[in-house]
């Protein structure tokens, strides 16, 4: 999936002009407040904490409390279900 | 909320500032050699007040782990921070940490569908040497607690093929919580994954692909 990552690595679903493209398989299928929880690093690139640690890519991680993220994932995927579900249920003239 | 340290000197204004951050429920030390500092709580937040120049040591213990930290205070009102953190080893040069991980194992270590064979444990490393059809992985067999670390440190040798680094919420995964992948540079290289996010139980699982080779030395959490 398409994500833009800002100065400090963070990932975004749209780019504002100053962020960059990557094309990321771990995000197929996430939902936006998801992907806008993590941090991506590129291969061959490194993120530098202002402690100094660094990270080398590549590299996904959460800087959301990844709980929240993972929740915020699962009431996604319900909805998609319920979603498809409505549409099946009325192609077949089915009413619950 | 700082406590305030004995302060020393003279006059109403401190001399310098070390602001530490440390393990809560730690006692927190600041020595020069000829005068030591100490925190008046455990909260693992403070406020040392050094009143001369000179090299200063932070020194964290909860009677079981220790960590410090030095530092120098060259000049009147120079304030420096220190972070302090135990660290957890979870493999040390064959030692798989029994006490914390309860072993590494590939077993019911499932991801999107695919299990992995295991490596060999050779004396002091992991060796991976998977074979074509089938990568090579193992994890924690207990979860470990991540509850207050923020980097998992990783030494290792990625010879060839894909290694990957992963923390998982449960063993049969599709999507880790988050992962490093290996530089494949046949260079040992420690290798470090943010996990500061994490504050629950989580499962460490290393793994490479098909056909894929490297080593695994040490694996630490700070």
């Amino acid at each position: 999936m398409k994500i833009y990552i800002d100065n400090d690595y963070k990932c975004h679903i749209s780019n504002d002009g100053t962020m960059r493209e990557f094309d990321v398989p771990f995000f197929d299928g996430k939902c936006p407040e998801f992907i806008e929880g993590y941090r991506y690093i590129p291969p061959g690139e490194r993120w530098v904490k202002p402690n100094g640690e660094f990270f080398r890519g590549e590299m996904i991680s959460p800087w959301k409390d990844h709980n929240e993220l993972w929740a915020a994932q699962a009431k996604y995927e319900l909805a998609q279900y319920e979603a498809a579900l409505t549409a099946i249920e009325t192609a077949l003239g089915v009413t619950s | 909320m700082y406590g305030r340290t004995n302060a020393g000197g003279g006059g109403n204004s401190p001399f310098a500032f070390i602001f530490a951050t440390y393990p809560a429920g730690s006692v927190c030390t600041c020595a020069d050699g000829s005068r030591t500092l100490k925190l008046k709580d455990t909260s693992g937040y403070g406020v040392f007040y050094p009143p001369n120049i000179g090299t200063w040591t932070v020194t964290a213990t909860d009677g079981t782990d220790t960590a410090s930290e030095t530092v120098e205070i060259t000049k009147e009102g120079e304030n420096v921070s220190v972070e302090l953190s135990y660290t957890l080893w979870l493999y040390k040069n064959g030692d798989q940490c029994v006490d914390v991980t309860g072993g590494w194992s590939n077993s019911n270590y499932v991801n999107g569908g695919v299990a992995y064979n295991p490596p060999t444990f050779a004396a002091d490393n992991m060796q991976y040497t998977a074979i074509s059809s089938k990568g090579t992985g193992v994890g924690t067999v207990n979860p470990i607690n991540f509850k207050g670390k923020t980097t998992l440190h990783l030494e290792a040798l990625a010879e060839a093929g894909l290694m990957y680094c992963s923390i998982v919420s449960t063993k049969n995964y599709t999507t880790p919580l988050t992962y490093i992948q290996l530089t494949t540079n046949n260079t040992k290289t420690e290798y470090t994954l943010d996990v500061s996010a994490i504050e629950t139980d989580a499962y460490i699982f290393i793994f490479c692909g098909p056909s894929g080779k490297g080593n695994v030395y040490n694996v630490r959490l700070e």
